[in-house]
């Protein structure tokens, strides 16, 4: 099975791509299923390649904060998996019949072990990824900052 | 590369509408910004938000939102929004922007609404 192109493998070789599709599985998840919840143990990640995932964080019991929705494939999810302490922290819901490609946490990190500059290329394209996702969340702060400013002045 | 929001302005029974396309994230701020500034020197004091039943708006485009309606209020501009789909309408009433902004059913509700609002 083929590997989706995906930030996370960018820059990987032929061969260790062909090491990973030998560890990924194909899933498919009905819409308004949850692939996994915030607070979970991180067993996997996930790479999109049909349909829409959401992603959401709990506020308080009953209120689901948006987060973003994937809809190209090659995005993914449930990168937490990748990092310790492996818990996701946010939940993922299909919002339409999706397909993705699971791999699983304890087979990627054997593959790591084996192959330390495939872990060095996976960590150093998710810390890009991180960094991106950590300015934005500044951006969003600085937006919530400058509303309470505008009480507070 | 962050998506840009195609903003359009249209005038209507003395009503500016801004239609927006595209997902509003945080990265949204700029145009969503540039389009309520425009169309506050040219004096509107009624704005309908028109979004895309289509669009995604993320906790960065809500929060950019409510700073927008924050601008408005301290102008006393009425603003309203439709276009919404379900899904968002339940958050956007959950985080109390309707305390600042009344949701329509469709563009000719608000601009109804908003006429006989004064």
């Amino acid at each position: 099975m083929q590997i989706c192109s995906c930030y996370v493998f960018e820059g990987i070789s032929d061969a260790q791509l062909g090491r990973l599709s030998g560890i990924l599985r194909e899933i498919r998840v009905g819409a308004g299923r949850w692939l996994f919840q915030e607070g979970d143990n991180g067993e996997a990640f996930y790479v999109l390649l049909e349909g829409a995932v959401e992603k959401v964080t709990l506020v308080e019991p009953g209120f689901e904060l948006p987060i973003s929705i994937l809809r190209a494939p090659g995005e993914c999810l449930g990168v937490s998996a990748l990092v310790p302490p492996h818990v996701y922290s946010l939940s993922a819901r299909c919002v339409e019949d999706s397909v993705l490609q699971a791999f699983d946490r304890a087979e990627l990190e054997q593959l790591i072990r084996d192959d330390y500059l495939l872990g060095f290329n996976i960590m150093k394209n998710l810390a890009a990824y991180l960094l991106q996702r950590l300015n934005e969340t500044r951006g969003e702060l600085k937006v919530h900052f400058r509303t309470i400013l505008q009480f507070t002045h | 590369m962050q998506p840009k929001n195609e903003i359009t302005t249209e005038t209507r029974d003395a009503a500016t509408l801004l239609r927006i396309k595209g997902d509003v994230t945080v990265f949204s701020e700029p145009f969503l910004k540039e389009a309520y500034l425009g169309a506050t020197r040219q004096g509107a004091n009624r704005i309908l938000l028109v979004f895309d039943k289509e669009s995604y708006i993320n906790s960065g485009g809500i929060a950019v939102l409510i700073q927008i309606l924050a601008e408005a209020r301290k102008r006393s501009q009425v603003v309203g929004i439709t276009g919404l789909s379900e899904h968002f309408k339940k958050i956007f009433n959950m985080v109390g922007i309707t305390k600042f902004a009344k949701i329509y059913g469709s563009v000719e509700e608000g601009l109804s609404a908003m006429a006989s609002a004064g």
